[in-house]
């Protein structure tokens, strides 16, 4: 089920659980893990499509979450927060990967292949469509399909996905929109007014 | 007609909506009526339905599969669980290492393999981090310890008949005999078959050459790349050595067998080792790199165990036994010679 789906109901749950766990209480910890490992997992594998990367740092994640839990500060949303924290432990990985040579490692330089296992799922309702969808989706480029996945995979708010990716509101705003114009511009019998009401919206 | 509230919906509004979503990926019958119904009714919004409906596919795409398994999932939770564990008993178990060093009584046998393919998605796979080890119970009632940073991994067909299984890293194998119907039991590494009938060896595979040692039973190595080579039959106490580059095997008899197996307690014990050995378990146990400035005592030989999931601990020895100054950032530890020498005491 798509996190969308389910996020209402975990919000309250998510305020006890973080509580707890910065008072000490380790079945909070093991709650939070299962609670997320799934949705850290997946966006971890779309940052770098390396397994063990993405569980080394999803391990470390929660083992520094509990080392400061006596330092740990009330968040406004726990996923976005465990998101943008877990983002930032594969970029570092990769940094140092790459040597400190590459400072400036920006998202292109992750993997951006989608990975043969993904390839082969295939929607069975819009088969007729799969190959442009296929298409477009290797077109794009590394941090507009983390956008667009946040988006409407994940169902984060555009705050949400400047503060994962660190970059202004803004920015994030116009990932998608980018990552939207190129969707149509691959598929030209759609007519031009459909591309200003989104603009329309994205910059009212 | 009357105007559904989705008609006033934006491109972006109507792909991040839940019910939208639904309906593109896992539709049931109400939602295809009522979106065909949608489109029907409001002929204008068709480019716009489509266009969100091409944003949610691709956004669906985009989630990985097979995400992370329950099995791993599971695994992943009890792993940080532990650590959170251990991190509460670290304290008591400081200084202890020293005295359990000299009370090392019978057990173990350490070794490394090289897993030579990865998994297909059916193999079930045993992974360790740095720093960390695992006991493994095999369906067949084998028992393997994993080493730190190590990788053993199952066939799909295990349990029906032979037994394989493949290592990277290093392990311990209490193989389980099956006299009734004689199934062998076979690791194989980067280029080398052991092949077992009930009995109790390491390998390891870290090493330049891959290293076998036997504490009991009966084992035969085989150079799997090379048919024609003569098998290596190995008897208990012995450490065979084969060169995966050359498939080349050498032997020996060793005296102590603890050195090699010592790993399982979680410590390591040297006997005469030099920096660079050290070094070389730094690296492999904790995944850290190991820098160097300054000339080390390189022919320097220690004797003693250090500590294989504390990393304080064994550097703090490193220090002493060395007399270098190790500084660890990141992932990196530089040693250096002492700058300032205790001085001699006599």
């Amino acid at each position: 089920m798509p996190p969308t789906l389910m996020q209402q109901s975990t919000d309250h749950r998510n305020e006890q659980l973080w509580k707890a766990l910065k008072k000490g209480d380790e079945k909070a910890l093991s709650e939070l893990i299962l609670l997320y490992a799934d949705s850290l997992y997946s966006y971890g594998f779309l940052l770098c499509r390396n397994k063990e990367t993405v569980e080394d740092c999803i391990q470390d994640l929660f083992l520094h979450l509990w080392q400061k839990r006596g330092e740990l500060a009330d968040v406004v949303s726990l996923r976005t927060y465990l998101t943008a924290a877990l983002r930032n432990r594969i970029t570092d990985a990769f940094r140092k990967i790459k040597g400190a040579l590459h400072e400036d490692l920006r998202d292109e330089d992750l993997a951006t292949e989608s990975s043969p296992e993904q390839q082969l799922i295939e929607s069975e309702i819009h088969s007729l469509e799969n190959d442009l969808v296929k298409r477009s989706v290797e077109a794009l480029p590394a941090r507009m399909k983390q956008a667009i996945y946040l988006r409407y995979y994940a169902g984060f708010s555009y705050q949400e996905i400047a503060q994962i990716m660190e970059v202004s509101q803004q920015v994030a705003v116009n990932m998608v929109h980018r990552a939207v114009l190129k969707l149509r511009s691959a598929s030209r019998h759609y007519s031009d007014w459909l591309s200003f009401s989104l603009l329309f919206f994205l910059f009212s | 007609m009357k105007e559904s509230p989705y008609s006033r919906f934006t491109i972006d509004q109507l792909a991040a909506d839940p019910d939208f979503q639904r309906w593109v990926t896992q539709p049931d019958p109400e939602d295809l009526l009522f979106w065909q119904d949608f489109v029907e009714n409001h002929p204008a919004q068709l480019d716009k339905v489509r266009t969100a409906q091409r944003l949610v596919q691709i956004a669906h795409r985009l989630n990985p599969e097979p995400g992370l398994s329950s099995v791993r999932k599971q695994f992943l939770h009890d792993k940080i669980m532990s650590a959170v564990s251990k991190d509460a008993k670290r304290l008591t178990r400081r200084r202890m290492v020293w005295s359990a060093a000299a009370a090392i009584g019978a057990l173990v046998v350490a070794g490394a393999f090289f897993l030579l393919r990865s998994g297909a998605p059916e193999d079930m796979v045993y992974r360790t981090a740095f720093g960390e080890r695992l006991q493994v119970n095999l369906p067949d009632g084998s028992q393997v310890d994993l080493n730190a940073n190590s990788q053993l991994r199952l066939g799909r067909d295990w349990g029906s008949g032979d037994r394989h299984v493949w290592l990277k890293g290093e392990a311990y194998f209490k193989v389980q005999k099956k006299p009734a119907t004689g199934a062998k039991f076979t690791v194989h590494t980067d280029g080398l078959e052991i092949e077992v009938l009930g009995t109790q060896f390491n390998v390891n595979t870290r090493t330049e050459n891959t290293q076998v040692l036997l504490e009991e039973g009966k084992v035969r190595l085989k150079a799997s790349e090379m048919r024609s080579a003569p098998d290596v039959l190995m008897a208990p106490g012995e450490l065979a050595s084969f060169s995966p580059k050359t498939g080349r095997f050498s032997k020996q008899q060793l005296q102590q067998t603890q050195p090699y197996t010592s790993w399982k307690d979680g410590y390591l014990i040297y006997e005469k080792a030099t920096i660079a050995e050290v070094i070389r378990d730094i690296q492999s146990t904790y995944g850290l790199r190991v820098n160097i400035s300054g000339s080390l005592l390189l022919e320097k030989t220690i004797r003693g165990a250090v500590p294989t999931d504390n990393l304080d601990e064994f550097l703090e020895m490193v220090e002493t036994l060395f007399e270098v100054d190790a500084t660890l950032s990141g992932n990196e530890i530089l040693l250096e010679p002492k700058k300032n020498p205790k001085p001699d005491k006599n």
